[in-house]
């Protein structure tokens, strides 16, 4: 049976979401085992979360039935726009670049490597407007965190001195 | 009575102290900034300065953060009546007529309109929480944890009934917030659970990572997805004060949005979204002139501008006077108060009479400022709506990242944040919002707590939530939400009103 585009593509939208719902709570639910579940009265660790990933789990197969039965085109300019790889690689790695960084080579290098990981997410950047930004951005973070808050972080690490 | 002028003068005096008029200006001017920027909501904005205000003192910490919060309602609809574009989810309807009034050359009118409707909104919605927090929190005084489990149960059904999207997906969101939470040390064995053999889930996940994941990073690639940005064109100001008869037809949206917006502020939800959608349908409903309604129609304005600030402020009744955010902005300030070793509920008020006074009255005063403030710096505000997208990212991503890493010097938290703005934006892209799962978050640790402290009060039988009349109400309030949200009927009435104010 031939589809549609918007179709297929709201269908899709449920479908994974809901399976992704499925997948975690089955991850909590068979997790439950490692733990001691106890009884209502005295309950263990894992009778809590039991339940509310069987719920979970519930929730997650009415969404995915739904994306089998719904043939409502949700809207259809959403997802029109493709994944932005270079940003989502260089947003989701900055925190981590960051948080293997900053003993090695302290506050100041640290937080203008991830200002500059921040200034080419977008990919109409210029070299002129990163260098800038990094400049005043890492100046910004040192006022508000090194000397406003006085976190107790060498500026320069290990690495360099 | 004489209590209550007591109250109001303890309140307006520690609110009127120099630290903390400073930290409400600081709180409303940001708020407005934010709630004008693209890409940079009020929840993150908290959640980023959360780690600021550690080291102030509980009363001005939330005096700022407040002002954060209904500051940006402001701002969300200055952009929405200048360039069509909402900054804040509860200022769509605003951009409907709002923008059509600025087309014809009365943003001006416009502008001032919402703000006049705002600032008496404002106040009213803070006398109304000088009257009915007092006796809202005696009376839940006699709650036990029965009455508390069923209350969170009742709040979490209520918001997901009243988010707008799939209300299914918001359910499996808001479990997922509360499986998050229960991973870490167990507070009654004291062993690890759910951390899945890794070590960086052994302290749990930081409230203050998870939105600033959730709500900041997934919101940056959001925002990346379109590519090249188009410069929105920003309507001339001129004129700011509405004419006589502008007043005279904005005067009675004004109040009946004051008073819908302050009712349905109060339940948990999507209070500020749905109250102006409401208004707007009612004052659509009631008007004489229904066909200027879409073509910039003052009332448009008015009502929805007035229900959404209100509402905004009287959200605050069920989480300081019972302890149970009903959105997840007040779950973040529940959060920021936990940090600060106080515990919202039914205690709150008589045990903190400074802090709970002082922040009411800040409201009013903050409301003022941004009446004052922003009016004549509309300038300014447009200004700010020029600067491109791109150079906002590093200034997000360097606090965010500086922020979490600030609270506790752990490298797991960033990771941790990584992680959950990968899931969140995945997610997100597959339209499940993420306002449950903080929400589930949360309430979730407080959800099990009540549970436990039930069943070994009934001795391991759960019928003790149905044997308790209150507990009992709530529940069959809870049911009758989920009824609803299942019967196609009204699932549809939804539908309606929700996309009546987006188109």
């Amino acid at each position: 049976m031939p589809k549609s585009d918007t179709k297929t593509a709201a269908n899709r939208k449920d479908l994974f979401s809901g399976l992704v719902f499925v997948g975690i709570a089955a991850l909590f639910a068979g997790h439950s085992m490692v733990h001691t579940i106890g009884t209502p009265l005295r309950m263990g660790p894992g009778f809590f979360p039991l339940i509310v990933s069987l719920l979970m789990g519930m929730m997650g197969l009415i969404v995915i039935l739904q994306a089998f039965r719904s043939a409502r085109a949700e809207d259809p300019e959403e997802d029109q726009h493709p994944i932005p790889w270079r940003g989502a690689l260089l947003t989701l790695g900055g925190p981590i670049v960051f948080a293997l960084t900053i003993t090695g080579l302290g506050l100041v290098p640290a937080t203008a490597l991830i200002v500059i990981m921040g200034a080419f997410a977008s990919r109409d950047m210029t070299w002129r407007g990163a260098v800038l930004s990094t400049v005043l951005v890492t100046l910004g973070c040192l006022a508000i965190f090194a000397w406003g808050l006085g976190l107790p972080l060498r500026l320069f690490g290990t690495w360099i001195l | 009575m004489e209590d209550l002028l007591s109250n109001v003068a303890l309140g307006l005096t520690t609110a009127m102290s120099l630290t903390n008029l400073f930290y409400c200006f600081v709180g409303v001017l940001v708020g407005t900034a934010v709630g004008i920027l693209p890409g940079l909501g009020p929840l993150a904005t908290i959640a980023l300065l959360l780690p600021l205000t550690f080291g102030m003192s509980p009363t001005s910490a939330l005096i700022m953060l407040s002002g954060i919060f209904y500051g940006s309602q402001y701002g969300g609809s200055t952009t929405a009546i200048l360039i069509k574009l909402p900054g804040e989810a509860a200022a769509a309807v605003t951009a409907i007529d709002g923008h059509q009034m600025a087309k014809k050359g009365r943003a001006g009118a416009a502008l001032a309109t919402a703000a006049i409707g705002s600032f008496f909104a404002g106040t009213v919605a803070t006398v109304l929480i000088v009257l009915v927090a007092p006796p809202l929190a005696s009376f839940a005084l006699s709650f036990g944890p029965p009455e508390y489990f069923s209350l969170v149960v009742l709040g979490l059904i209520f918001s997901v009934t009243l988010a707008h999207g799939s209300p299914t997906k918001a359910l499996a969101m808001t479990f997922l917030g509360i499986l998050i939470g229960t991973m870490g040390r167990d507070i009654y064995t004291g062993e690890f659970r759910y951390t899945f053999g890794l070590t960086l889930l052994e302290d749990g996940v930081e409230l203050t990572g998870l939105a600033i994941a959730v709500f900041g990073l997934a919101e940056i690639l959001r925002n990346l997805e379109t590519p090249v940005e188009q410069r929105p064109v920003v309507a001339k100001v001129k004129g700011l004060f509405p004419t006589r008869q502008d007043l005279r037809r904005a005067g009675l949206p004004v109040v009946r949005g004051t008073f819908l917006g302050s009712l349905l502020g109060v339940l948990p939800g999507a209070g500020a979204i749905i109250a102006s959608f409401a208004s707007y349908s009612l004052e659509k409903r009631l008007s004489s002139r229904k066909e200027e309604f879409g073509h910039g129609a003052i009332e448009g304005v008015a009502g929805p501008e007035s229900a959404n600030n209100a509402a905004a402020q009287t959200s605050f009744i069920p989480m300081l006077t019972l302890g149970v955010p009903g959105n997840a902005i007040m779950a973040v300030m529940l959060g920021a108060l936990l940090i600060q070793g106080i515990t919202p509920g039914p205690t709150f008020i008589s045990a903190n009479p400074e802090l709970f006074w002082g922040v009411i009255a800040s409201m009013w005063l903050g409301n003022l400022m941004l009446l004052v403030l922003n009016l004549p710096l509309v300038g300014i505000w447009v200004k700010i709506l020029t600067i491109p997208y791109r150079h906002l990212v590093p200034i997000i991503l360097g606090v965010c990242t500086v922020g979490t890493y600030s609270i506790g010097l752990h490298a797991a938290d960033l990771y941790i944040m990584a992680g959950m703005g990968l899931i969140g934006y995945v997610l997100l892209r597959w339209g499940c919002e993420p306002a449950p799962l903080i929400l589930g978050f949360v309430l979730g640790p407080l959800m099990e707590e009540y549970l436990r402290r039930s069943l070994i009060i009934s001795r391991g039988d759960p019928m003790i939530f149905f044997q308790r009349p209150i507990s009992a109400t709530l529940l069959l309030l809870a049911l009758i939400a989920i009824v609803a949200m299942v019967s196609p009927r009204l699932r549809r009435k939804r539908a309606e009103i929700i996309v009546e104010g987006e188109s």
